[in-house]
């Protein structure tokens, strides 16, 4: 049987090289996909993580909130520290060299974030420079900078003066231990030094962020936050830190909803097609399995040549496919990463993958078969 | 089996139908193809089957070569009766007693001639060298050796049909049915396939059972039938 099979995936090879190209692209659009569902649905999974809280506008989650706010969150039964963020949009030399400049109270961020390592001798210097920046080991091997270097960094931001150039030295590397954001561009700067200086928004944050002495104690500790801020302006959303992110990406990600159905859409548009290709290539050639029925070969064999062909079609075009859909995520894993952390085909993807494929391949065959069975073999050797 | 088993082996005709009878249905109509249809055909016996169009011919020959089965009667064919078989098993008796020619041939066109040949050979056991030698063998017997590689796209109808008739005998069977296999093709390639079919009657013994609609097709058979309106007799109807 494997003979056949082989026989008739070989025939008709331009049009086999085509249908083998359909499934490739399907599969290699299905891998894609399923990189930045799998990206966009990642949790990241730090001990320190889950016993983090986060506090942001309840209706704009990234609009203004008084920093005022901080002294009364830190009342809270159970937060046993609070620090927060002001951040804004910072480029290096021109605009497309772009990344993020987050403001924060320099003790507080290493309590709150202990998975943060900084050299001990950087950190003291960053501590006393007022206008000094850690950054990301990623940001800074990509413009070159060294320790101590004086930087001018754009920004749409303008200072009380009306300069949009925010001059840092940047004083230390920051590593996130946890290595969830081990290719994460980002600058962090002391939140006095960013507040003193910024024209507009001063006393403002963009969000709290509180270390819990329980995990357990996540719900209660949220609603008593949020609680505190029923009759303020602006009122509060808080959440565990992960539960957060996840809600801001959802309000991103609706944009990125359309584009993943618009995908899905095309994904299974194209499956369709490659279906009515592949039924078509087995109708006409019924005759010919009539034949092989007429030589004596069972209907099985028959069944299992139809459906092999099919299968094998799908299977090698889609594995391909798939092959390609890990070279294209591998190559754009560090460009995405901080839109899309977790940007990776997971073996559950391959799984589903393989499984669409077998299933593609068995509709594919089922009409054909189902004709076949039903037709005489008188009737089909009589149609050529 | 003794001598006298042997003997009495070979005087029972090798076809033998009794009383078959075939109804189709087309639409709220029964059609009665075949009528109560008595045949015995001997061994080694080269048969012509002659009649108009719808004279149930066909319908003849896909019952004698287990592609179809009658309403009612017995098929015989080398002791054994097929008309009871299974359709696996019936697809197991083809595959070792009949061996088919048709008019078009219904060569696969991805396959080479000695593919084309060898195909009813995946159904046995013969390893992928036995399998090309006796494919070759047989295309030598049709006198195409020298066309082994080449696809049916390259050969001529009559080339063809010698492929075709190739693979009829490669599994040496019992029985060729040839359903009009010179109507495709002209006088001098028609007659170079009936030469050829009388050398495997006569010298390999082969019993071939030929429908027909051209008389001097049916001239070269041993003895001619006629059919008509589902009925089998000696001469044709005036």
């Amino acid at each position: 049987m494997f003979t056949l099979i082989w026989m008739y995936f070989k025939r008709d090879k331009g049009r086999k090289l085509l249908t083998l190209l359909s499934v490739l692209i399907a599969f290699l659009l299905f891998g894609v996909l399923m990189a930045v569902r799998h990206g966009l649905t990642f949790s990241e999974n730090s001990e320190a993580g889950a016993r983090r809280l986060l506090t942001m506008n309840k209706v704009v989650l990234a609009a203004p909130m008084p920093v005022a706010y901080a002294e009364r969150i830190a009342q809270v039964p159970g937060v046993k520290a609070v620090t927060y963020f002001g951040a804004m949009a910072g480029a290096y030399q021109n605009p497309s060299n772009n990344f993020l400049v987050v403001s924060a109270p320099a003790q507080s961020l290493f309590q709150v974030y202990p998975e943060f390592y900084v050299p001990p001798a950087q950190r003291q210097s960053w501590l006393q420079d007022r206008t000094g920046a850690l950054v990301t080991p990623k940001l800074m091997q990509q413009f070159g900078w060294k320790i101590g270097e004086s930087v001018p960094i754009l920004s749409k931001l303008k200072q009380k003066d009306g300069s949009t150039t925010w001059t840092v030295t940047i004083d230390g590397v920051v590593t996130d231990r946890s290595e969830n954001n081990a290719g994460a561009q980002e600058m962090f700067i002391h939140y006095q030094y960013f507040d003193e200086t910024r024209g507009v928004g001063e006393g403002t944050v963009n969000q709290f962020v509180e270390l819990l002495d329980n995990p357990d104690q996540a719900g209660p500790v949220s609603q008593a936050i949020d609680t505190l801020f029923t009759n303020a302006s602006p009122q509060t959303r808080t959440g565990p830190e992960q539960a957060v992110a996840r809600t801001m990406l959802a309000q991103v990600g609706n944009i990125g909803a359309i584009i993943t159905d618009v995908t899905i859409a095309v994904f299974f548009s194209m499956l369709l097609i490659i279906g009515a290709i592949l039924l078509h290539s087995a109708r006409e050639r019924l005759s010919e399995f009539a034949l092989l029925k007429a030589l004596g070969f069972g209907s099985p064999t028959v069944t299992g040549v139809v459906l092999g062909e099919s299968l094998l079609t799908c299977l090698v075009g889609g594995i391909a496919g798939l092959l390609f859909a890990w070279l294209l995520i591998t190559a754009l894993r560090q460009t995405v990463t901080q839109v899309l952390p977790s940007f990776e085909i997971t073996p559950l993807a391959i799984a589903e993958s393989i499984a669409l494929m077998v299933l593609f391949g068995v509709l594919s065959g089922i009409l054909p078969i189902i004709q076949l069975r039903r037709l005489s073999v008188r009737d089909a050797l009589g149609r050529a | 089996m003794s001598a006298v088993a042997v003997e009495n082996t070979r005087n029972q005709p090798l076809v033998n139908l009794r009383g078959i009878t075939k109804l189709y249905k087309r639409g709220s109509e029964t059609v009665e193809v075949l009528k109560r249809l008595d045949l015995a055909v001997p061994r080694g016996d080269f048969l012509a089957l002659m009649g108009p169009s719808g004279s149930g011919k066909t319908t003849l020959m896909n019952i004698l070569g287990g592609l179809d089965r009658p309403t009612a009667g017995e098929v015989i064919i080398d002791g054994q009766s097929i008309h009871t078989l299974s359709d696996s098993a019936l697809s197991g008796w083809r595959a070792r007693h009949v061996g088919f020619v048709f008019q078009l041939y219904h060569l696969l066109p991805v396959l080479s001639a000695e593919q084309n040949v060898a195909l009813p050979l995946m159904l046995t056991k013969l390893s992928g060298a036995e399998r090309k030698k006796r494919a070759l063998a047989a295309l030598t017997l049709v006198g195409l050796e020298d066309r082994a590689k080449h696809k049916p796209a390259e050969l001529s109808g009559g080339q063809e049909q010698r492929v075709g008739i190739a693979r009829a005998i490669v599994t040496d069977p019992t029985l060729l049915l040839c359903d009009e296999p010179t109507g495709d093709l002209d006088r001098k390639a028609g007659d170079e396939i009936l030469e050829l079919l009388q050398l495997l009657n006569k010298e390999h013994g082969k019993t071939i059972i030929m429908v027909t609609h051209d008389p001097h097709a049916a001239a070269k058979a041993e003895r001619t039938l006629f059919m008509n309106k589902g009925v089998l007799g000696e001469e044709p109807e005036a």
